[in-house]
């Protein structure tokens, strides 16, 4: 079963959320390369990955300690080098967000588009053009 | 095969017409067809091991058509597009306009291609939205069989290795409104083509033309970006000369899954 997830993190803790993507599936390589910044252009406040993932890992992704868990689990199964510090991922939920697509309104949840959501965080993807 | 079936063209019809895709292909010419109404031909996965079976999934693997053995995948789960289908009962894949693209094995389009694609984008006032793209993720030059839209427009664009010299074509294109888009390049002439009829011609050389990615769905360079905020019903590459009949039974049937006119 997969849910829908929107994901931003800060600029500065883009490594870190890369390679703990890297290490939790073969899924989560090459995420977040989408930059955002507040007036659309460069440098990049925060980057951005938006799609279906499964629900196990959406379940995990406001929780540090269970993104770490998942980490190493993953970068086992995969044979992979462990690098991302559990800090790192203790660190990252908190500056992040998490979207599902929808959004309490008055205690009412009413769905809100990609656009709309970052229009209300005031950030604008960075279009880079031919 | 699911061709014809609930789209307004008649079975039979549409069959004639994939016989001819093939046709392009048949003396072993370089390029795609992917065809996303296809179920058997396409996977959520990018290993290609589980089946799409139904609209709303994901897809992350689609099969190359032509016998070529192009395959398009992408192996990040949040970037995959989505099947989805349209008010009259046509499928398409839905590109998220953040990070969803299909990455195509390199295709050797030589001095000679042609580019059929039927697409709707959601949104067009500004920024580039890539249908299908031929660049290099090392440098922002050269750009081959660049097929997109740009700012209320759709075009056909192509730049040379030095970044000299461009060539961009455009026509008026309108948001949430399906097209069915040719590129054609011809040992130096430009074509741009819309819903069967000719809409803009340029005159470009290229020369060795070193790109090293095609992309579906977005624009390949060193910070990725042009992503397409929109639907793609059919995409066929064909990197030989293609003679005004083959033309025509290329937008004949990308319109057949596409109903743009």
């Amino acid at each position: 079963m997969n849910v829908l997830r929107t994901i931003i993190v800060p600029a500065g803790m883009v490594n870190a959320a890369r390679q703990l993507g890297t290490e939790i599936a073969p899924g989560g390589h090459g995420m977040y390369t989408t930059g955002l910044s507040p007036t659309g252009l460069p440098p990049a406040t925060h980057y951005v990955s938006s799609g279906w993932i499964e629900e196990g890992f959406a379940a995990i992704l406001n929780d540090g300690l269970m993104i770490h868990n998942a980490a190493v689990a993953g970068a086992a199964a995969q044979n992979i080098p462990k690098v991302a510090t559990q800090q790192q991922a203790v660190d990252l939920p908190p500056l992040s967000t998490v979207h599902t697509g929808k959004r309490l309104v008055d205690g009412v949840e009413v769905d809100e588009g990609l656009h709309e959501l970052f229009a209300r965080l005031g950030l604008k993807i960075i279009q880079e053009s031919i | 095969m699911l061709n014809g079936i609930g789209i307004g063209v008649p079975f039979t019809q549409t069959k004639g017409l994939g016989a001819l895709i093939r046709g392009l292909f048949s003396n072993s010419e370089v390029g795609v067809w992917y065809d996303p109404s296809d179920f058997s031909t396409m996977f959520t996965d990018s290993a290609g091991t589980t089946p799409v079976t139904a609209v709303g999934q994901v897809v992350g693997k689609i099969l190359d058509k032509s016998g070529n053995g192009f395959h398009a995948t992408q192996a990040t789960s949040t970037a995959r597009p989505v099947l989805r289908q349209d008010a009259g009962g046509r499928y398409y894949l839905d590109f998220d306009g953040v990070d969803d693209f299909l990455s195509v094995p390199l295709l050797g389009l030589g001095f000679n291609w042609s580019v059929f694609a039927g697409a709707a984008v959601d949104s067009i006032a500004a920024g580039d939205r890539t249908i299908f793209s031929q660049r290099s993720t090392t440098s922002t030059n050269p750009i081959k069989a660049q097929l997109d839209f740009s700012t209320n427009t759709s075009r056909a664009y192509a730049r040379n290795d030095a970044g000299t010299i461009a060539d961009g074509l455009v026509y008026a294109a309108a948001a949430n409104t399906p097209y069915v888009l040719t590129n054609t390049y011809t040992d130096g002439s430009q074509e741009l083509r819309a819903n069967g009829v000719q809409r803009d011609t340029g005159v470009i050389t290229l020369g060795a033309t070193t790109v090293t990615h095609n992309s579906i769905g977005r624009l390949e360079i060193v910070a990725p970006g042009g992503f397409l905020d929109g639907k793609l019903y059919s995409l066929i590459v064909r990197g030989a000369l293609s003679d005004a009949a083959q033309i025509a039974a290329a937008e004949s049937y990308v319109n057949s899954k596409t109903g743009a006119y």
